[in-house]
Order: C-alpha cells, then sequence, then structure tokens
C-alpha cells in the first residue's frame, strides 16, 4: 500500500461513480481478495457481494421494477457454486431482457477452453482464471471505456 | 305418386268407379232428405193456417147461414116450417162447432183467441133460444126485434172474434210461404255447388287414373319398340308388382328367352364351322403321320449307328474313371491331413461328407454328420456376444441364401460334451454343375477359440481400462477446480500476509508512527490472512482424503458375496439407532428380496443413503423412511423412499458429482461425497442408482444389484 511499483501505479483506474459491482462468489477468501485488490487499484465504487447464484438472480429480478435506477451494473461471476453454478445464473441474467445489456465477467479457478467458450457464446464479457489481477483489471477498464 | 304406380289396374279401376258412385250416393241421399224437408214445409201450410183460415171461412159461413135461417125461423109461416128453420140453425151450430173443433186442433197462436170466439158463439145460443121461444108464443114482433137487433149484433161480434183467427192464419200462411221460398233457393244454390264439386271431383278422378293406366303402357310400348328394333339385350325393367309390370316382366322374360336361342343359334353355326375345319386339319394330320413315320425309320437307322460310337466311348471313359479315382485317393489324404475343417453340404443343406478335422472342430463324428440335415438339438452356433444364433443365421443356411461365398464368418460351437465354447471362422465355397444349378457347397472351419479368449480378455481390459480413465478425468478435474479453491485462498492471503508485514516493519522503523496502525496489523488484517490461510489448508487436506476415498474404491480388493440384505439393513439401523431415535425417524423395511456384491461396499452404500434421508429432511415434518425391493428382470431392485425436502430434475445428474452440493443456504455437514460414493460402488458391483423426486414431498432412490444366485 505505500511501495507501489510503477506498473502497480499505472494501472490505476478511476471508475464513475454509476458502475456498481454485483459480485456473486460463494468462497469467502475469494471475494475477499476480490475486494482488497478492487480497492487497491482504486476503485472506490460500490460492492454488492453474493454468496450464490440464487440471491444474485434474486436482487435483479427486484431491480426490474424500479425504471428510475440509472446504476450501471458489472456482474463478476464465480463458476463453480453449489446449488445454481456461474454458468446458470449467466444463462438467466442474459434471458433477462431488462438485465442481460449490463456486462457479465467470469471467474474461474482453471484453464478450460471449452467452458471459456460456452460462456463467451452465453454473451459474457471476458472469463478470467482467478486469482484477481491485470486481466481483470483489463476486462473492467474495456467494460468502462465501452469496448 | 309413386306408390300408386304399384297399384293393380283392377283395384285402380275399382276405386275409380267406387269413388264415382259413392259421390252419387251422397247426391241422392242429399237430395233425397232436402225434397222431404221441402214436403213438410208444405205439410206445415196445408195442416195450419190453410185449415184453420178454412174453418174460420165455415164458421163465419155457417153463422151467416144461421143468421139468415134465424130470419126464416121469425118469418115461418106454420109450425112445420119453424121445425124445418130450427133443425137448420140446428145443424148450422154444430157445423160450426166442428169448425171450432178442428181450428183448437190446429190453431198455433194464442189458444185464447179460440176460447173467446167460442164464448161468443156459445153466447149466442140464449139468444136464438128466446127468439124461438118468443116464436113460438107467437110473440113474432118481439123475435124479429131481437133478432134484428140483438142477435146481428152479436154475429157482428162474433166475426170480430173469427176474424182475429183468420188474421193470424193468414199471416202463419204468409210465413210458412217465405220460409218455403228461403229454404228453396238455398238448397238450390247449395245443389249446384255440390254437383260442381262432385262432377270436379269425378272428372280429376277418372283423368287420375286414365293417366295412370296409360302412362306405364305408353312406357312398355316404347321398351317394347325399342326391342323390336333388335336390341335383344334390352330391359324394361319395371317393378313387376301390377299387370302392366308383369307384362313388363314376362316381356324381359321373353327377350331373354329369345336371345338365348338367337344365341344358341350362333353357337351351333359356329360348331358347325369348327367341326368342319377340324375334319380338315384330321386329313392334313394323316398326311403329317404318314411323314412323320419315314423320318422315324430313317432316325432308327441313325440311332443304331450312334450305339455303336456310345461303345466306344464307354471304353474310353473306364481308363479317365481309374485316373480320376487315383487323384481323389490324392486329394483325400491331403483332405485328411488339412488342420481345416471342410464340410461338404449338397443344395438341401444336408452334409455329403467332412474330414476329420470337421469332427474334431464340431465334435460330431462322420456318422453323426454324413446324410443329416438336422443334428441334436444340445449342439447350437453362437453369435460372436454369445448368444443363441438364428437356424437362417447358420453358415451353411447364409451361404446358400446370400449365394455368395462366405468369407472370415466368425461363430462359436456350443457342444453338449464340452463346458468351453469353441470360436471359428467359416469361409465357404459353392460348387455348380455345368448347367448353373448348385452341386455342393463348401464350408471350411479355422479354429480360433483361443484368439477369441485373448480378444475378449483384451476387451475386458480395455473396458476397466476406460473405466479408470475416467475415474482419472474426474480426479483431475477436482484437483483443478476444487483444489484451487483454497490454493487461491493460500497464495492471495500468503500474498497480503507479506505486504502486511513489510508494512510493519516501515510502521517499526518510522518514528512517529501511530500504535493504533500497529494495532490493527496486528490484532486484525496479519491473524485474518493466517486464519484464512490455515482453512484454506484444512479445507485441502479434507478433499484429498475424500479423493484418496473414492479412489480407494476403486482399487480395493472386492469380494462378491450373496447378500441377505434384511440382516444387512438391520445392522445399519442398530448403528444408526441413537440418530434416528433422536429425530423422531420412522424407518420401515419390508421383506427384501438378497442380492450379489461385496457385504462391506452395499453396507456403505445403504448407510449413506439413509444417511442423506436424515439430512435432507424436511423441517416441517418428522422424517419416514420406507424400504422397499422386489426382483425385476432378473435383478433386485430396491426403493429407498423419504419425505424430505426433494430434490428438483435438473440436479439429478449433477447431484453424483464428486463435491456437489445441492443447496448453500442449507446448513448440513458433509463433504458432497455420499453419492458419488455409492455410484462408484454400485459400478464396481455391477449395480445402478437413480432417483426420482418432487421438490418439497420427497425422494425416491432406486438400487439394482445382480439378483442373488
Amino acid at each position: 500500500m505505500l511501495l507501489q511499483t510503477q506498473e502497480q501505479f499505472d494501472s490505476k483506474l478511476i471508475l464513475r461513480p454509476e458502475f456498481v459491482f454485483l459480485i456473486v462468489e460463494d468462497e469467502a477468501g475469494h471475494y475477499k481478495l476480490i475486494e482488497i485488490f478492487l480497492r487497491k487499484k482504486g476503485i472506490k465504487n460500490e460492492l454488492h457481494w453474493f454468496e450464490n447464484g440464487q440471491s444474485v438472480l434474486d436482487f435483479i429480478a427486484d431491480l426490474k421494477s424500479s425504471s428510475t435506477n440509472k446504476k450501471k451494473y458489472i456482474v463478476l461471476l464465480d463458476i463453480r457454486m453449489p446449488g445454481i453454478d456461474g454458468i446458470e445464473v449467466l444463462k438467466k441474467i442474459k434471458e433477462n431482457n431488462d438485465f442481460k445489456d449490463n456486462p457479465v465477467i467470469m471467474l474461474t479457478t482453471s484453464a478450460d477452453q471449452q467452458q471459456a467458450q460456452t460462456c463467451y457464446d452465453l454473451g459474457c464479457q471476458a472469463h478470467i482464471i482467478k486469482p484477481p489481477g491485470q486481466a481483470l483489471l483489463k476486462a473492467i477498464a474495456n467494460i468502462a471505456m465501452g469496448l | 305418386m309413386h306408390n300408386k304406380h304399384h297399384t293393380k289396374l283392377r283395384t285402380k279401376l275399382l276405386t275409380g268407379f267406387g269413388i264415382t258412385a259413392l259421390l252419387a250416393a251422397i247426391l241422392g241421399g242429399f237430395a233425397l232428405i232436402q225434397m222431404n224437408k221441402l214436403a213438410s214445409l208444405n205439410k206445415d201450410i196445408y195442416d195450419h193456417p190453410l185449415a184453420v183460415s178454412n174453418a174460420v171461412r165455415d164458421i163465419q159461413i155457417n153463422i151467416a147461414n144461421m143468421h139468415r135461417s134465424m130470419k126464416d125461423v121469425v118469418l115461418a109461416d106454420d109450425k112445420q116450417q119453424l121445425q124445418a128453420a130450427i133443425d137448420k140453425v140446428n145443424e148450422q151450430e154444430n157445423n160450426a162447432l166442428a169448425s171450432f173443433e178442428i181450428i183448437a186442433k190446429q190453431f198455433l197462436g194464442d189458444k185464447e183467441d179460440i176460447q173467446t170466439a167460442r164464448v161468443a158463439f156459445l153466447q149466442w145460443k140464449p139468444i136464438r133460444q128466446q127468439v124461438i121461444d118468443l116464436v113460438n108464443a107467437g110473440k113474432i114482433d118481439q123475435a124479429e126485434n131481437i133478432t134484428k137487433n140483438q142477435g146481428a149484433k152479436h154475429i157482428d161480434t162474433l166475426n170480430e172474434s173469427i176474424e182475429v183467427l183468420s188474421s193470424f192464419a193468414n199471416a202463419k200462411a204468409k210465413e210458412f210461404h217465405q220460409y218455403t221460398q228461403i229454404a228453396r233457393q238455398r238448397n238450390l244454390l247449395f245443389m249446384i255447388i255440390f254437383i260442381t264439386v262432385i262432377v270436379a271431383m269425378c272428372l280429376a278422378c277418372g283423368i287420375y287414373i286414365t293417366k295412370s293406366i296409360t302412362q306405364p303402357i305408353y312406357h312398355v310400348i316404347e321398351q317394347i319398340n325399342i326391342v323390336a328394333k333388335g336390341d335383344l339385350n334390352h330391359k324394361i325393367n319395371m317393378d313387376p308388382s301390377d299387370e302392366i309390370g308383369q307384362l313388363a316382366y314376362s316381356f324381359d322374360q321373353m327377350t331373354n328367352d329369345l336371345k338365348l336361342i338367337i344365341a344358341n343359334r350362333d353357337e351351333l353355326d359356329a360348331a358347325n364351322q369348327q367341326l368342319t375345319a377340324s375334319e380338315q386339319q384330321l386329313k392334313a394330320n394323316e398326311q403329317q403321320l404318314r411323314a412323320f413315320n419315314q423320318q422315324l425309320r430313317a432316325s432308327e437307322q441313325q440311332l443304331k449307328a450312334s450305339n455303336q460310337q456310345l461303345i466306344a466311348s464307354e471304353q474310353q471313359l473306364q481308363i479317365t474313371n481309374e485316373l480320376l479315382q487315383a487323384s481323389e485317393r490324392k486329394h483325400r489324404g491331403l483332405l485328411d491331413n488339412l488342420s481345416v475343417g471342410v464340410v461338404a453340404h449338397g443344395p438341401d443343406t444336408s452334409i455329403i461328407f467332412n474330414n476329420p478335422m470337421a469332427s474334431e472342430i464340431l465334435g460330431l463324428s462322420e456318422s453323426q454328420m454324413v446324410g443329416k440335415t438336422a443334428i441334436d438339438p444340445a449342439w447350437k452356433f453362437l453369435n460372436e456376444d454369445g448368444t443363441e444364433m438364428a437356424a437362417e443365421n447358420y453358415p451353411i443356411q447364409l451361404a446358400l441364401n446370400k449365394q455368395e461365398n462366405l468369407r472370415d464368418y466368425i461363430a462359436g460351437i456350443s457342444r453338449p460334451d464340452k463346458q468351453q465354447i469353441t470360436w471359428v471362422t467359416c469361409s465357404s465355397f459353392a460348387v455348380y454343375y455345368e448347367d448353373g444349378s448348385l452341386e455342393y457347397i463348401l464350408i471350411s472351419f479355422v479354429d480360433i477359440t483361443a484368439r477369441i479368449t485373448l480378444q475378449k480378455h483384451n476387451q475386458q481390459l480395455l473396458q476397466d481400462l476406460q473405466g479408470r480413465n475416467e475415474e482419472l478425468k474426474s480426479i483431475a478435474y477436482i484437483s483443478s477446480h476444487d483444489l484451487k479453491t483454497p490454493l487461491i485462498n493460500i497464495k492471495g492471503f500468503s500474498d497480503l500476509l507479506i505486504e502486511h508485514c513489510t508494512d510493519m516493519q516501515n510502521l517499526i522503523k518510522n518514528e512517529n508512527v501511530q500504535n493504533s496502525e500497529i494495532d490493527t496489523l496486528i490484532t486484525k488484517d496479519i491473524p485474518e490472512d493466517l486464519n484464512y490461510i490455515c482453512s484454506s489448508t484444512a479445507r485441502m487436506d479434507k478433499l484429498i482424503c475424500g479423493m484418496q476415498k473414492v479412489s480407494h474404491i476403486g482399487v480395493s480388493e472386492i469380494d462378491i458375496q450373496p447378500i441377505e440384505m434384511n440382516h444387512v439393513l438391520a445392522g445399519i439401523i442398530n448403528i444408526m439407532k441413537y440418530q434416528t431415535d433422536s429425530n423422531n425417524t420412522e424407518i420401515k423395511i419390508d421383506t427384501l428380496p438378497g442380492c450379489m456384491g461385496d457385504e462391506s461396499q452395499i453396507t456403505q452404500v445403504f448407510t449413506n443413503l439413509i444417511d442423506n434421508a436424515l439430512k435432507y429432511k424436511h423441517p416441517d415434518r418428522n422424517a419416514i423412511i420406507s424400504i422397499t425391493g422386489k426382483i425385476e428382470n432378473k435383478r433386485s431392485l430396491y426403493c429407498i423412499e423419504d419425505n424430505g425436502i426433494g430434490i428438483h430434475p435438473d440436479h439429478y445428474s449433477k447431484i453424483f458429482e464428486i463435491y456437489h452440493r445441492l443447496d448453500p443456504r442449507q446448513n448440513i455437514s458433509g463433504q458432497g461425497l455420499g453419492l458419488t460414493i455409492i455410484k462408484r460402488i454400485l459400478d464396481r458391483n455391477n449395480g445402478k442408482i437413480w432417483l426420482e423426486s418432487e421438490p418439497n414431498q420427497g425422494s425416491k432412490f432406486f438400487v439394482y444389484l445382480p439378483m442373488e444366485s
């Protein structure tokens, strides 16, 4: 926090405040690591933690009713979770006409080419291997720039 | 209308005339009634007014006469004349009284009027008596006076009262006359209408009947004309229920007979012509026969020459035969010593010959084979997969039906005298006569039992290997996914720990630092990092132990024995007694069939299933677990049914994955290994597991195991 390399300094990212992160992660340690990473990268935006797929889907379903909502959501979605897994959550998000335009970044523990392809076919923005690092930051930056 | 065409002519005519007669009778009857009515009216006229007025007139005449006779009484010269005049008056008086009787009888008006007139008439009598008495006394003047005054006066009164009767009778007569007049006119009008209607009805009836008779007749004439023009095939075809129909039918029959006669005549003509032709042919044949005869004689001579040639050929053949026999001996020796079994079948599949190797491979002696089409039913061919071969797939049948040679057709042979199956490859070769018909089929058998046994063994090995491979793959998947989760924590929090330690070092070096910052690092940040690292390593340890457990199932020795299922379950229930009692769980166990398996592994299967049923019990009700079993398709089928929270169909396959747990919100102990272990155990014990479930109602887990042998 005090000693920052040049690279770390360069990769600081400041997002407009209307961006809100929805982090779906069953593993508390992983959520903690993501949170520390984002904060360290200068992102001060609102973070919502969901411990499983169903709770984020419930949250999204409740959003639908409030049309005055001007927030933009970025979903960080773990794949292997008990109950509804990340791929299913992604499917349901993309079936939701009110929410499907919000970007989704998939987070996974291992490089599985087939799984990545499935996620991209379903319309995710990025498929990133944990732990959170430069790839995640780049994906968020792309989303912020509207790429 | 249509039906009336079918009534007979006689009926029609009778009906027509009957209706006419009936109408005439009605008319006559009506006329009679009307005439009667007129007559009675006439009689009324006569009976009443005429009779009354006549009587009145008589009375008036009599009264006038009486009055005049009274004068005669007064003017009588002597006693004789007087008596004559009195007699006359009496007589006239009686006449008038008689007329009164008539009136009384016939008068239709008020009877009071008659009485008045009668009283008036009777009052006249004393007056008359007085006059007669006076005359008798000789007082003529006085009598004359009474007659002229009192008498004349009374007669006027009398006349008046009688006139009433007369005028009433006249009025009545007029009335009757009017009646008669009206009745006449009415009857006249009615008769005219009635006659017109009856005439019209008669006419209509007549026209209809005429038409219904003439129309079918015209039709028949038309049809007959067609036949008359020569078309004998034409039929009138009318309903023969009336006379014309019968006529038509008879005509049709006649036409038919005529046709037959003509046809017969034509046939006769044709037969006649044929006869003539045959006769001519016969003559020609006779001539040909003669020619053949001559040819035959020539052939006979040729035959004799040929015979001589044949005898020469026969001698040559004998020489060839001897050569052939030598050749066969050579071939026979070759066949007898061949390591390939050879069988020759005739076109009817019967065996013509076989070599010794064939007997050895097939396990049938030459005497069991040669000349036979069917053999011992305990002896059979098998398909490559070990099932019994259908008769139409036997090598000889295939070779016969396919009409092409078999190449390396693999078949097993099950012999009654040998436990082990002999495997052979068959090839066939068909030999034909010169004209293309089949002479025999040669089938050769090569014993490949050793090769097939090896192949089967290899296949089994390959299958096992594939199973292990799958196992390895799943372990690789788990290590890459589930083991990585704690690993990421360890790495991430280790990095943070290093960072936090560096921060601390820097803080300690810095003299201006506040104690609170160091405090946060020591009491919060660093312990948190260490806590995550420790819990993650513990998780990894658990996961690796679980994996060992699962993979152990795949490699441990198993001892497949008959298992008494009720015994096994009684043991499980006994061990879980504390758990079930504290939960008020009800466990029902049927009489279960036995099965084949490794007892300790199968015990684990049922322990895990019951344990799951207890773990995933519905929070609102006591758990009820029932275990039933039966034999199905030569396997033992068990069903473990609970009334727990149930499983959504989407998750049926996932729940058997390693480390998979369904509902993250439910705080249920366990690692997600139970069903994975069950599935692996059943895979090894040739069993199977599947489920049916309804969320919130309960689940049914079905387990198949091999039946107890």
